[in-house]
């Protein structure tokens, strides 16, 4: 199994791994699976894992579900504001665009918050937790 | 309060202990007075894993076989899919109401077989045509396709100018488009409606775990609010991404006052200073995370941000959890006024006087588009009376939900279900107002008629019965909704051959006159070309002079492009579309089918079986002249 923290070190580097596969030749499968898996959870995984670390320091907590939604609605969110940002000012290019996602994402990841650990040995629960914040007793 | 104890009703004061039904220890009626069961325990559980993977496998089968699409009749794809389509599809909706009635049954069986139902209703038609259906895709396709070649918005762009000003959902798209490499959005856009439906899954089942701890009820709402999703919403386009994140929003907010209510219920007498820090620091941190969703929600379209205001707004003042909704409120009143007020001022100053005419004209703009089809085909007719009539049965079972349950009057589903009417009043929304109001109160109605579906103690054979027939009923309303327009919405292969081959030869500057917008590759490079829509948004007394003379009208049109080099195309979906909309008369219509090669004016440049493309060749040589001369 995952351990959390390499999960958590994955999703920092998603951004980045997302941008080297713009290297990929255009439209093969490896480059579209991971542009889209990135656009539709990372940013929002590594915004969430803040917002539940937060919320834990005010004896508050995400559900399961609640991360779940959060996570996608984030990062989708996240990417058509960054993308249209620079749409408007007329600066939009992918590589900048993806730069500034992988920048937060990295960054949000990474931001210490608290002791990563497994409640259970199960990967359901791993998952759960890769944003995550369970205070150390 | 009277109700179902199935129902964790949030009340307007701290609910009393309210016992879901323990699935455990529940014990029908029938068992506890002696009487033999009707179908045993274990048959109904077996019954209910089988059916699902029996249903998928004939789902399957059904994709494999060659389905005959041109045969398509006046109910659309109804009339062409094959016996094994409708047998999963009841398999499927019976195997889910057993599951629903047998205990036990794991949380993953009911998300397999919503799995299922989406993919048998959205997926099908994305794998059997291979082509994009439905013209505003296409055109949400040549937006994104803009965003990308271009590298930036057009706000002053005329026709799709508010895309460019409502630009989210297109610019992550462009985003998307240039980091995988694919060369247009319509590689993947026929895939929008599935993946938008998967994408509601998770926010549906979010709200509606905060209003019963029953999961059973939960899965049932859910099955409900997608088979009542007739109105065809879910496409590649900005309004189905804002409604994914719509729903997102409110999930949380619901969430987050259900569990508030607990909180306090928990922690009465026991409040102190760093207790009221933290649930301030909290609501701080509630708020910053939804934030970037109302952002975006405001940012992508123009109505879904007004429906968020009203959800949050009635939410606020109508419950007295309002310090929680409120300042999510002023963050969403901020984002839609600061939007509208600076990168949409200039379809704002283009229409104020429009949304001005148009507010307060309750009876306008609550007419529904159907009424306009009196001269539509008689099985149009019926499809609209189906619609209207699965809508109305949703908002009567809801009604009755209401009456029957007093306390349901202060919950906030009973609210959503009523946030969006103000918008009835506000504008008619291009004549889809009324549709789109029962869209945003679906998630809300669809619970409510679901509760009253549910365990009745006292007729529980009536129930038994009930909820299938109602399920099955309700599907059969959405597949008349949906799939009966596929006539129109469906572009074979060889229109979209047809479609290339005018992009290939029409210069940049040229018009292209098109019968009706339904047609593929609508809007292809649109800052490159003028979009003339030859029948659409015509008055009747227009229409009837193109009915009498329809060459000589379409020659006039044609040039107005001034010596620019014009060009008609003619499709097999405008012709059913001016077929099931009755745009034309019939006989009408067969003289414009027969103008290709009689028409002196027009040389056919282009003919295959469901398509041709004709350019106006006699054009006066000066205005020619004088347009080459304007191009150097």
């Amino acid at each position: 199994m995952i351990r959390p923290r390499y999960l958590r070190l994955g999703l920092a580097a998603s951004g980045w791994l997302a941008l080297a596969a713009t290297a990929l030749p255009a439209g093969t499968p490896p480059r579209v699976i991971i542009s889209f898996v990135f656009l539709l959870v990372c940013p929002g995984a590594a915004a969430t894992r803040l917002g539940d670390a937060a919320l834990r320091r005010s004896r508050q907590r995400l559900g399961r579900l609640e991360l779940f939604v959060l996570t996608i609605a984030l990062s989708l969110s996240i990417g058509a504001l960054v993308a249209e940002a620079f749409l408007l000012t007329h600066s939009f290019s992918p590589t900048r665009t993806l730069v500034v996602l992988a920048a937060f994402t990295s960054i949000a990841a990474l931001y210490p918050v608290g002791k990563v650990r497994l409640m259970r040995a199960s990967w359901n629960d791993a998952l759960s937790r890769i944003f995550l914040t369970k205070e150390p007793h | 309060m009277t109700g179902d104890p199935a129902l964790l009703l949030l009340a307007h004061t701290p609910p009393r202990p309210l016992q879901p039904v323990d699935v455990r220890t529940y014990t029908p009626r029938h068992r506890r007075e002696g009487r033999p069961r009707r179908l045993n325990r274990s048959w109904r559980r077996m019954l209910a894993h089988v059916a699902l993977p029996v249903a998928v496998l004939l789902w399957i089968v059904t994709l494999l076989r060659n389905v005959q699409l041109d045969r398509m009749g006046a109910f659309g794809l109804i009339s062409v899919l094959p016996i094994t389509y409708w047998v999963g599809l009841g398999m499927l909706t019976l195997g889910f109401a057993f599951a629903l009635r047998t205990p036990g049954i794991s949380g993953v069986w009911f998300l397999g077989y919503v799995v299922a139902l989406i993919a048998m209703l959205h997926a099908t038609p994305t794998v059997l045509y291979g082509t994009l259906r439905y013209s505003w895709a296409w055109k949400h396709v040549a937006v994104v396709d803009y965003l990308v070649s271009h590298g930036a918005t057009d706000p002053t762009n005329g026709v799709l100018g508010a895309y460019h000003q409502w630009p989210g959902f297109f610019a992550l798209n462009a985003l998307f488009v240039r980091m995988a490499g694919l060369r247009s959005a319509g590689s993947y856009a026929a895939w929008g409606p599935p993946v938008n439906n998967l994408l509601m899954i998770g926010p549906l089942v979010l709200i509606y775990r905060s209003l019963t701890r029953d999961r059973r009820l939960v899965w049932a709402a859910v099955w409900i609010f997608f088979s009542s999703a007739w109105m065809g919403q879910d496409y590649f386009s900005p309004q189905a991404f804002a409604l994914v994140l719509y729903l997102a929003v409110i999930g949380v907010v619901l969430k987050r006052l259900n569990r508030q209510a607990a909180d306090s219920a928990d922690s009465q007498g026991s409040q102190g200073s760093s207790a009221a820090a933290r649930r301030r620091r909290a609501a701080v941190i509630w708020t910053a995370l939804l934030l970037p969703v109302i952002a975006a929600v405001a940012s992508s379209h123009q109505l879904t941000p007004l429906m968020l205001v009203c959800a949050l707004g009635i939410l606020a003042v109508s419950w007295r959890r309002w310090r929680t909704v409120l300042p999510l409120l002023i963050a969403s009143v901020l984002f839609t006024v600061g939007w509208a007020a600076t990168v949409a001022r200039p379809f704002i100053e283009a229409n104020l006087s429009s949304i001005l005419t148009s507010f307060g004209t309750l009876d306008a703009n609550a007419a529904s588009p159907l009424s306009n089809q009196a001269i539509a085909s008689p099985e149009q007719q019926l499809i609209a009376h189906v619609e209207t009539a699965s809508a109305a049965f949703i908002w009567l079972l809801a009604l009755v939900a209401v009456v029957k349950w007093r306390g349901l009057r202060h919950n906030p589903i009973v609210l959503l279900a009523l946030a969006p009417l103000p918008l009835l009043v506000a504008n008619d929304y291009g004549g889809e107002m009324v549709f789109r109001v029962h869209l945003f109160a679906l998630p809300a109605t669809a619970f409510l008629a679901t509760a009253v579906l549910w365990r009745s103690r006292r007729w529980p054979r009536i129930q038994a019965l009930a909820l299938p027939a109602v399920l099955l009923a309700l599907l059969s309303g959405f597949v008349l909704g949906y799939y009966g327009k596929e006539r129109m919405n469906y572009f074979s292969p060889a229109e979209v051959s047809a479609a290339q081959f005018l992009f290939r030869t029409a210069p940049h500057g040229s018009m292209i006159v098109a019968a009706t917008s339904e047609y593929a590759g609508v809007y292809t490079d649109y800052s490159d070309y003028t979009y003339v829509s030859w029948l659409t948004d015509q008055t009747p007394a227009q229409l009837d002079e193109i009915a009498a003379y329809p060459l000589s009208a379409l020659v006039s049109e044609l040039r107005d492009s001034h010596g620019r080099p014009a060009y008609f195309i003619l499709t097999r979906s405008q012709e059913a579309e001016i077929e099931l909309s009755g745009l034309l008369p019939p006989a009408a219509l067969t003289q414009v089918e027969q103008i290709p090669g009689n028409a002196p004016e027009l040389t056919v440049l282009y003919r295959n079986q469901d398509a041709v493309i004709m350019e106006l060749t006699n054009q006066p040589r000066s205005v020619l002249l004088h347009w080459k001369g304007a191009l150097r």
